[in-house]
């Protein structure tokens, strides 16, 4: 199963001021590890929201909105993917990463598996297969 | 939650992280993987005494090697005395039980991913069978429980418990040193570790609907055995080639079955459904394997044919001729009918229906292909796309009554009931015709 680890958004990360370099190599080496560990699909710093914009839907209508957004909080401000076992490992690998103070969510991703497959009934699959079959027949006759 | 749920709960989530590396390092102190898990798992129990009350350690990795080497030195030296005495006695010591004295200090400085790379090695060394290769891996490298790859390999737990017994004894009485193989060996000893990892995957792959969880989730233990094992051999480029080829096929999971779990074939597929995170990676890993330089080998050549199909938006944009030419390259890598047959299925694409049949033909005469319901199928595709209906029920119906996968043998039917009615007596088609 796959988890997402959404880093929360602080007034620095917000103002734009980069990581130490102590912090960049700290995280280097959890990237590392979770790499050498096989679990990590994807991971990115996002810039502040200042840089950002809303977009909000409302019928057909659209309104966009840009950045900054107030309340750094509740903004995110990177990510990793990862895939592993269980929550309990997922909370494991979160307690390790390099912070500290702040916070890190930790939110599970919809597998394909956890959607029902598209309403098609057998029927109509097989209704299709033996349709495509026959066009597919019909193309080699001309 | 209580706290010593809690706890207990957090030692599982170490264990699954941990377990590999620390097994591994126990292994190269005490020469005998059975006897590190054995530790490792002694290190597990007192975890499981201990965290509840004292929390869960800063550093519960270190705390686990900490413990487990404390017990590593005790039975060292338990070891070393009862050797002086049997001595003393008069006795001939064992040769096995020549204890030295590890290097304590050393052996913490080392590089721990030399020693899973070692565990990896023995875990599929070639003395073992494939079976218990497959279990002491997934036990070992994988931190699974033996009740969690029997319910996963379909399995009565005694016998899993029964193989990886078995295992550490042929190990330790063939004497197979905890070592990465040397250069001259490391390619064959290479290919065993490849060969279970794709095994594992693809009894995953193969699971259908319905079926207990663990069994889909081999794919992913697959997946991170091979992420990891890509990271100790970076210089490899099959273990790329089999990543990439692990990660493509993996990408097509949520499109791979119809609402009622049948079979649903690559060309039919959904591709909205295709996981194009997996996708990306399996390309980036097959591209590092491709920049690694040489010969393709057969995953990565794999690889590269899943790579066409995932590229491609819709199915009629692959390129068939590349698919082609990469399986008559793997043809002459590894010569296989099934190599073969899927090479006639690319022609036939790239080239034309005529194309392929004629390969498919020569085929026909291959006695390992000839129970074998795709080859059948296959011809029968090729026999209806030129319009030799008749003959396509007939390789249908064949190919209908040679599969025992249920779903498989209705579409194979659909198909011949398909053809029959297109082969109709040609006074009635010369009719609706003429109408």
């Amino acid at each position: 199963m796959r988890f997402m680890m959404l880093v929360k958004a602080n007034e620095d990360s917000e103002a734009g001021v980069l990581p130490s370099k102590e912090e960049l190599a700290e995280m280097g080496q959890f990237n590392e590890e979770l790499l050498k560990a096989g679990v990590m699909l994807a991971g990115e710093g996002l810039q502040a929201s200042s840089k950002g914009a809303r977009v909000k839907y409302s019928g057909d209508k659209r309104t966009v909105i840009d950045g900054p957004f107030t309340e750094a909080k509740e903004l995110i401000a990177g990510y990793w993917l990862i895939q592993v076992r269980s929550k309990d490992e997922a909370v494991e690998w979160a307690s390790r990463i390099p912070f500290k103070d702040g916070e890190v969510e930790i939110r599970q991703v919809f597998e394909a598996s956890d959607f029902p497959a598209e309403s098609f009934s057998p029927e109509q699959a097989a209704r299709e297969q033996a349709m495509r079959d026959e066009l597919q027949a019909r193309a080699a006759h001309q | 939650m209580t706290a010593a749920e809690a706890a207990r709960r957090a030692i599982d989530a170490v264990w699954r992280i941990e377990s590999a590396r620390l097994i591994a390092g126990l292994a190269r102190i005490v020469r005998d993987v059975g006897v590190a898990e054995e530790l490792a798992q002694d290190a597990l129990v007192a975890a499981l005494e201990q965290w509840p009350e004292s929390g869960v350690p800063r550093n519960p990795g270190a705390w686990l090697m900490a413990t487990a080497k404390h017990r590593a030195i005790d039975l060292l030296r338990r070891r070393e005395r009862l050797e002086r005495r049997l001595q003393e006695l008069g006795h001939e010591v064992a040769a096995q039980q020549e204890a030295v004295e590890p290097d304590l200090e050393a052996a913490l400085g080392e590089d721990i991913g030399d020693d899973l790379l070692r565990l990896v090695f023995i875990a599929c060394h070639p003395v073992l069978s494939t079976e218990a290769r497959v279990a002491l891996t997934l036990r070992l490298l994988g931190g699974l429980k033996t009740e969690e790859i029997a319910r996963a390999f379909l399995v009565p737990e005694s016998t899993v418990a029964q193989r990886i017994v078995r295992a550490k004894r042929t190990l330790a009485e063939a004497r197979v040193p905890f070592e990465v193989p040397a250069r001259a060996d490391l390619a064959t000893r290479l290919s065993s570790v490849l060969e279970v990892i794709y095994l594992v995957f693809n009894e995953g792959y193969s699971a259908t609907a319905g079926e207990d969880w663990m069994r889909p989730s081999l794919c992913e233990e697959a997946l991170r055995l091979g992420r990891i094992l890509a990271e100790l051999v970076p210089k490899e480029p099959e273990v790329h080639g089999l990543v990439a080829l692990m990660e493509i096929q993996a990408s097509r999971s949520g499109a791979r079955t119809g609402p009622s779990g049948e079979p649903v074939l690559l060309l039919d597929q959904d591709r909205t459904r295709w996981d194009q995170v997996l996708i990306r990676r399996g390309l980036a890993a097959l591209q590092r394997a491709e920049a690694l330089g040489g010969v393709l080998g057969p995953y990565a050549l794999q690889a590269a044919i899943a790579a066409c199909h995932a590229r491609a938006r819709a199915p009629e944009e692959t390129d068939w001729a590349r698919i082609a030419a990469l399986y008559d390259a793997l043809a002459e890598l590894a010569p296989s009918p099934v190599v073969e047959l899927n090479r006639a299925v690319a022609l036939a694409m790239a080239f034309g229906p005529a194309t392929g049949l004629e390969l498919v033909d020569e085929l026909t005469s291959e006695p390992s292909l000839e129970e074998y319901h795709l080859l059948w199928s296959v011809r029968g595709d090729l026999l209806a796309k030129l319009g030799r209906h008749d003959e396509a029920r007939d390789e249908f119906e064949r190919a209908a009554s040679l599969t025992r996968n249920g779903r498989l043998r209705t579409l194979n039917l659909e198909r011949a009931a398909a053809s029959a009615r297109l082969s109709a007596p040609p006074s009635r088609q010369a009719a609706t015709k003429a109408r």
